[in-house]
């Protein structure tokens, strides 16, 4: 709170001095324009306030009160401070002769503050300066933040365990939020003196503290349990960049450099672990500090033969850090087993180039074109680190040495238009991209685009875009021969279609319509279809993954009346999603690598018939969401402005599963993120007089949720044999319980100077 | 002094410089009847108004308060002299007979809308935020400037120049008095507005995050004219903590963030396109726990409290989702 006051105040104080010293003689006239428009009745001289700066703006506040019902509030406060206290805002502008300045700031001194100041002199340079504050509530205790360890909120958890009982210590309660705080400016010299040439610098600033719900296995099997570990975020990014150009209406050249660094003073995570024994402190790794730098050029001809645009841009950046290889980790005994790394650390460097060109033409009145080219390239030339521990399961199952992971994505494309009249176009477009990564499935990617677009506007008050595209991509598939035969675990490699590459065929459609057909009646339509058909790997039926997904979506709004007088909106939203997926389950196996036992020969051929070892089974998830809403805003008296404002919005989610003889006897999930949100707000602002504003409103919020992840939801999920308990998962209420219910007040009064 | 008190105090001692420092310099306020509007100052206008607001007060009005304004700047419409003809031309003819014969420049609906972006691109076609306009999507789909611009409105608080909001808000309580963008974009991207609502969203209507912190509306030679050469460049400007390098990278989350999340909203925790289990599982298929099914039956009890199904799922065990500097298997599997 201090730090978010003392910013406002000193971003307060450049305009403070600017005020006391800008008393400016009145500027010369300016300039007579080259072409000598037709005199006006009165054409006025320059305009240049008497005595200097002329000051005017806006001075607020005010307060809230939020009675909330909920046993963790997380969901009511999550990018908003609802906190019972002052409300503030202030708005100021300066006008001189060659100087301005604006600033702005609201919410002072409360968590979700924001100032905003930004001036200059005109036609010589501009500034500003600005800071964002955001406490992101990511559940609160002590129902959504109750752990059994101490030292939440540093990098090193403790506690003994067993600890069953959540509500007796050592398990004590607090809060799961991440401040984060933006502070930034620019400066920009751009004027007739150095024009066409331009310079400009940016800075800024994100910082980021509180805890963040993370989580570990507590051992090394899914039956071993898992812990929530409330983990410090102690996040600084630092970036500054300069660039420099030349720009005028018929080219530009900009040449950027930006530097940003990124410092977490938690690389590691110390913590109790309850599985081993012994209570003795794992280690999770945290997200590690780093550097970047990019430079980029950017540039434009303009009014190029058979009016064309040449555009361009190039990019260099290369992100880099070095971290430190743990040496041993814990593990069964308890011991700490060496991980007998081929280096102690860790040299990461990831490259990224890309270069972009696009070329539009309208060489004739009703055609126009436009050809472009993407390439971007990844280039991960981090250090390869080989790890030899046989306990941790180097080299016996996984694959120890590690892999960077680069890609290359080559895109062209061209798009024509035509049109048949002023408002009426039909577009086409051909795509094309292509994609080579280091990925054991699918090394490279081909993806082609089609689409159809036709926008019409012919009828004054009725626009049209309709739009159908069809993609299709094929992958080479380089695990076709995966795996020596079917009872080898790779085989199954086969027959796994990754959705983010695999072959997809898909379909999208897209209708807007926007018509107003009498004075202050609007209508507004969008539609939206598209369809994923994912194919299986070539000759490797069936697909196991993603199959098909659909989503569809319908809007509609109508909105009347006069912005002056009245005017009401009314909108609605339905929107359909399914994700169809099928998948194997085997569990006759033995050994590592598992294979097959004689229970169940063959089982990774997902053609193999089944049995209760191993079988196929498929799923749908669905998602219906609804949406309806009004607004209104009123003038209902000269002084008297009347805002409302109503929403309830409901997300449904449920899951179908189906298997091969209805084997393990799949049961449908039938609520999953399942939630309804009502939000009505209503305001009045009242205009005193010429200065004083008064505004009264209230609002009032509900939201439902239901998950089968939370309904129930426990802290503890015993397992394993007294005394210890090994086994057992302590979880931390991490967006448990997230309903309320808030009824909330607020009010505010501003004065207006001028 | 306990803290809220500190920053009332706090508050009050600026408010009180501001003024006493303001009131040296404050003028008499214009004489206009009071309207009840939002909480935007009012200013006093430049002191010789052109013909044109003896028909066009209300124009003229909010115009008055904007950088077009401004006198003392020779690039503006005032600046050069032309005043409101910089913009709709010349208005001789108009003035003869303003019934009969329209202004040149018109900004109509059926107006082309390169036409009307052509005028303003006469003085800003070398602005540096304006590098990529022809190559952009608002270009190629016949938006206009003043589709979004609403050159007429004073600045609202904290913005460069007035949207376009055409119809009233709806949304949620929020702490901000500011005009969000988002109202005017979603004017025209109806499903936006919708999805920004959904329980999980970036903090579009709370004010915390803008449309034009990852998109550029002005034009950008990325898909979906985003701020940046790739969809990973862009979230990581913001999401620093996610662009490592780790040494067990997860390759779908190094090539394309949208691979499992959604942006503008989603009905699933942390913006997810699919709940957890059934995203993972989607690529993820092998022996035992990986290809096994998580069904109605293993949620909390009554259910069998399957810790791969119930609170965070998959990422219950395997949380350093996103990359890992683990070593051994504790990195690969993402589970350190």
């Amino acid at each position: 709170m201090g730090t978010r006051l003392l910013a406002i105040l000193a971003a307060s104080c450049f305009a403070v001095p600017a005020i006391v010293g800008a008393q400016e003689p009145a500027a010369p006239a300016a300039p007579a324009s080259p072409a000598t428009p037709p005199a006006s009745a009165a054409t006025p001289p320059a305009s240049e306030p008497e005595g200097g700066f002329k000051w005017f703006g806006n001075v607020g506040i005010g307060g809230i009160y939020t009675d909330w019902n909920s046993l963790n509030k997380w969901k009511l406060f999550e990018y908003r401070d609802m906190s019972n206290g002052v409300l503030s805002n202030i708005e100021l502008h300066g006008r001189g002769g060659r100087d301005y300045v604006d600033f702005f700031a609201e919410n002072i001194g409360r968590t979700d503050a924001f100032f905003d100041l930004r001036g200059g002199r005109y036609n010589a340079f501009k500034y500003s300066l600005y800071g964002n504050w955001l406490d992101h509530a990511l559940s609160f205790g002590p129902y959504g933040g109750r752990s059994p360890y101490f030292g939440v909120g540093t990098n090193v958890l403790t506690t003994t365990f067993p600890a069953l009982n959540s509500f007796v210590p050592p398990w004590n309660s607090f809060d799961f939020e991440n401040k984060r705080r933006v502070l930034g400016g620019s400066f920009e010299l751009s004027n007739i003196y150095v024009s066409p040439w331009y310079a400009r610098a940016d800075v800024n600033q994100i910082r980021q503290q509180g805890v963040y719900p993370g989580s570990a296995a507590n051992g090394t099997s899914p039956g071993n349990g898992f812990t929530d570990l409330p983990a410090p975020i102690d996040y600084v990014t630092n970036t500054w960049a300069v660039e420099g150009g030349y720009s005028t209406r018929q080219a530009q050249v900009g040449i950027n450099f930006l530097s940003s660094k990124f410092t977490n003073d938690n690389t590691l995570l110390f913590w109790t672990n309850p599985f081993f024994g012994g209570n003795n402190y794992d280690i999770s790794t945290l997200a590690p500090s780093s550097d970047l730098w990019k430079i980029s050029i950017n540039g434009a001809l303009r009014q190029l033969p058979g009016n064309s645009t040449l555009a361009g841009r190039v990019t260099y950046s290369q992100l880099t850090n070095s971290v430190g290889i743990l040496g041993a980790m814990l593990n069964t005994g308890p011991v700490y087993t060496p991980t007998n790394p081929s280096a102690p650390t860790f040299e990461g460097k990831v490259e990224t180039t890309s270069v972009t060109a696009s070329f539009t033409s309208n060489p004739v009145r009703p055609f126009d074109y436009r050809l472009y080219f993407n390439y971007y390239d990844r280039a991960n030339s981090s250090s390869t680190i080989t790890f030899l521990s046989p306990t941790l399961g180097c080299p016996t199952r996984s694959d120890c040495t590690t892999l960077p992971f680069s890609y290359t994505r080559q895109n062209y494309g061209a798009e024509a238009g035509y049109r048949f009249n002023p408002q009426n176009r039909l577009s086409g477009t051909i795509d094309y991209q292509h994609f080579d990564q280091d990925r054991r499935d699918y090394p490279n990617a081909s993806q082609w685009t089609y689409g159809l677009q036709w926008r019409n506007s012919s009828i004054d008050t009725l626009g049209i875009l309709a739009g159908i595209s069809y993609l299709q991509r094929r992958p080479e598939f380089a695990l076709a021969n995966a795996g020596a035969n079917a009872n080898d675990p790779l085989f199954l490699e086969r027959y796994v279609a990754r959705y983010d590459l695999s072959n997809l065929d898909q379909t999208r459609l897209r209708l807007v319509l926007d018509w107003g057909p009498m004075p202050f009646l609007d209508f507004g339509l969008e539609a939206y279809f598209k369809y994923n058909d994912f194919q299986p790997n070539p000759n490797l039926a069936p697909l196991l993954g993603r199959t098909k997904d659909q989503r569809q979506e319908y809007y509609g709004s109508v909105s009347y009346g006069d912005p002056q007088s009245l005017r009401v909106t009314f909108f609605g939203d339905i929107e359909w999603i399914w994700y169809d997926s099928q998948h194997r389950t085997i569990n006759n196996v033995t050994g590592d690598p598992p294979v097959c036992t004689a229970a169940s020969p063959n089982c990774y051929n997902p053609n193999t018939p089944p049995n209760s070892g191993a079988f196929n089974w498929n799923a749908r998830n669905n998602d219906k969401n609804w949406a309806l809403g009004t607004g209104l805003d009123w003038q209902a008296l000269t002084r008297l402005l009347v805002k409302g404002s109503a929403i309830w919005y409901r997300t449904q989610g449920w899951a179908d599963i189906a298997s091969q003889n209805n084997f393990g006897n799949p049961m449908p999930i039938y609520s999953y993120d399942t939630t309804s949100r009502v939000s009505v707000n209503l305001k009045g602002i009242y205009s005193y007089d010429r200065h004083w504003q008064f505004t009264v409103g209230t609002a009032f919020e509900q939201y439902r949720y239901s998950d089968i992840a939370y309904n129930g939801y426990q802290y503890t999920i015993p397992a394993g044999t007294p005394p210890n308990f090994f086994g057992t998962s302590y979880l931390s209420g991490a967006y448990a319980f997230p309903n309320y219910r808030a009824n909330i007040w607020y009010a505010m009064a501003n004065y207006k100077f001028f | 002094m306990g803290p809220r008190l500190l920053s009332a105090v706090a508050w009050l001692c600026a408010a009180a410089a501001i003024l006493l420092t303001l009131r040296a310099f404050a003028q008499a306020p214009p004489q206009s009847t009071p309207q009840a509007t939002t909480t935007q100052a009012t200013p006093q206008p430049p002191d010789e108004p052109p013909v044109c607001v003896k028909c066009h007060k209300e124009a003229w009005e909010g115009f008055a308060q904007t950088k077009h304004a401004v006198r003392v700047d020779p690039r503006t419409p005032f600046g050069t002299g032309r005043d409101c003809q910089a913009c709709h031309g010349d208005a001789t003819e108009h003035l003869k007979n303003p019934v009969k014969n329209s202004m040149p420049q018109r900004f109509l609906p059926t107006t082309l809308a390169a036409e009307k972006s052509g005028v303003c691109l006469s003085c800003h076609a070398g602005n540096r935020h304006l590098t990529f306009w022809d190559s952009g999507r608002h270009a190629v789909n016949g938006v206009s400037c003043n589709n979004c611009h609403n050159l007429h409105a004073p600045p609202p608080p904290a913005a460069a120049s007035a949207l376009k909001q055409r119809d009233p808000t709806v949304s949620p309580y929020v702490n901000t008095i500011r005009q969000l963008e988002y109202k005017t974009c979603t004017v025209c991207h109806m499903q936006i507005r919708s999805a920004i609502l959904k329980p999980s969203h970036h903090p579009i209507m709370e004010g915390k995050v803008r449309c034009t912190d990852c998109h550029n509306p002005h034009g950008a030679l990325s898909e979906r004219m985003v701020n940046n050469e790739s969809i990973n460049d862009l979230c990581k400007t913001c999401h620093a903590d996610k662009r490592g390098p780790y040494m067990f990278e997860h390759p779908p989350v190094e090539q394309n963030c949208l691979t499992c999340h959604n942006s503008h909203g989603s009905a699933h925790n942390k913006l997810l396109n699919e709940k957890v289990p059934n995203l993972c599982q989607d690529c993820h298929d092998w022996s035992r726990h990986p290809g096994t099914f998580y069904s109605g039956n293993q949620g909390w009890p009554p259910g069998a409290s399957n810790t791969r199904l119930i609170a965070r799922s998959c990422l219950n065990c395997h949380n350093n989702i996103h990359g890992s500097n683990a070593p051994a298997n504790r990195g690969q599997f993402f589970t350190r």
